[in-house]
């Protein structure tokens, strides 16, 4: 068989399979009782390869539920403590937007959170121009912003609208083969949350202290995520300016090995036990001198 | 030889169109079929799916805070039948599986922890080999 016969079979292979997958697939266009097909079968396709994987994914809890736990431990609300507003109309490479886009989406978190509604929708506005600059502008559409402002009062609201607004963004990018820049983001966003959670520690609870130490397994789930994309120049920058922090974490005490234990309680799996990190006030002060550094430098003006 | 190259483009091109097809479908499949089993749960930010086949595997390990609720999902295209998934611990000792098919669990969590999500696609036998979205979705809530 020649080569050129070769490519002919291919082709035709393919271009069947995808005739066939079409089918198979979503229609945009569809509506009413169309919707019905479509729900049904959008999503799955015709196989375009035989032999089985394992794909792994990478995660980090969200700026969100971080500002959530800190908030609950009394830490207070600075709104000076924020970065500066005028990130988001410099200009710059799409991984300079990225990283700043992290850090509003923290800085945005916590605003909602402690119901500072008009900061939070501020620095919506920020994630909305930045986002833009992205190529992935339709996260925050008018409506959305428009629904925000309506909502300002209701805190459920903000907060839902955020989180959606920062899944989408991490969908887009993801799907459009950006996942440098989604793994920077959520460095970024990382990185800002515990800047914010370390600014006032005179007179720290314990609570807090044990939040900030806990926060030495989100720093491994940060930098498994963008270890997996270290191909680019700027998360092999993101991971070096994290050693630092990365030491600053060694003294945090991880307890004795404690295996969890588990329960049901009316439907809800709940897991007791396990180990509880802790740590002293000078890790708590090396942490916090750490992430500001690396902090500082990534909201800096460029 | 300006022939192969020609086929090589199409070729190559059919592919693209087919992986920005799957990628696009399962973003639809996931806003659509995913996103409402949180319910009053607030979504992490993580975009976390694959288009996977009969025999495949996916695995997601995250740090999960104690004191706050989670709603772990695993959403997965009907075409692949019983999606299996299970929660381990960071020995990797078993905590739950979805032995009665279920899409989702709630958890509580007294102390911050590492926990692993694992998921395998049943094996099929059928004469055509479907591929289907997988997402995995997070939320939480106090």
């Amino acid at each position: 068989m020649s080569i050129q016969s070769l490519f002919r079979k291919s082709l035709t292979f393919t271009i069947a399979v995808a005739a066939l997958s079409w089918g198979c697939g979503d229609s945009s266009t569809t509506n009413g009782a169309g919707d019905d097909h479509s729900a049904a079968t959008e999503g799955a396709t015709l196989a375009q390869r035989t032999k089985t994987l394992k794909k792994i994914f990478r995660a980090a809890p969200s700026p969100m539920e971080t500002a959530r736990i800190i908030q609950k431990e009394g830490l207070p609300f600075n709104a000076d403590y924020l970065c500066n507003l005028s990130l988001a109309d410099q200009d710059g490479m799409s991984t300079d937007h990225a990283i700043h886009l992290g850090l509003y989406g923290a800085d945005v978190s916590y605003a909602s959170i402690f119901q500072k509604n008009a900061e939070a929708l501020q620095y919506l506005e920020a994630v909305k121009t930045l986002s833009k600059e992205l190529g992935v502008g339709s996260i925050l559409s008018e409506d959305i912003i428009s629904r925000a402002e309506k909502n300002r009062a209701n805190r459920d609201t903000i907060v839902t609208i955020v989180s959606r607004a920062f899944f989408d963004l991490n969908q887009q990018l993801k799907s459009a083969g950006h996942e440098d820049l989604s793994g920077l983001v959520v460095a970024a966003g990382w990185v800002e949350g515990l800047y914010l959670a370390t600014r006032e520690l005179d007179g720290a609870t314990d609570g807090l202290k044990q939040r900030i130490a806990e926060q030495k397994l989100i720093l491994e789930d940060v930098l498994d995520l963008i270890d997996s994309y270290s191909d680019s120049p700027a998360i092999e920058s993101m991971i070096s300016q994290l050693q630092p922090v990365l030491v600053a974490f060694d003294g945090v005490d991880s307890g004795e090995d404690a295996a969890p234990t588990v329960d049901k309680q009316e439907g809800v799996i709940v897991i007791s036990g396990g180990n509880e990190l802790k740590a002293d006030d000078e890790t708590i002060s090396a942490i916090s001198e750490a992430i500001a550094l690396v902090r500082n430098n990534l909201a800096k003006a460029s | 030889m300006k022939a192969e190259m020609k086929y090589t483009i199409l070729l190559l091109a059919s592919f693209a169109f087919f992986a920005a097809e799957a990628s696009s479908q399962c973003r639809a499949f996931t806003k659509r079929n995913c996103l409402p089993i949180l319910e009053d749960y607030t979504q992490n930010d993580n975009y976390n799916a694959a288009v996977l086949i009969p025999g495949d595997a996916a695995e997601l390990d995250m740090a999960f805070y104690g004191g706050v609720n989670y709603r772990v999902v695993v959403c997965s295209h009907p075409v692949l039948g019983a999606v299996e998934f299970g929660l381990y611990d960071s020995q990797g000792n078993s905590i739950w599986r979805n032995t009665d098919g279920s899409d989702h669990v709630d958890l509580s969590i007294e102390n911050t922890q590492q926990l692993s999500i694992r998921i395998s696609v049943p094996q099929s036998d059928a004469a055509l080999i479907h591929e289907g979205c997988v997402s995995i979705m997070l939320g939480s809530k106090d």
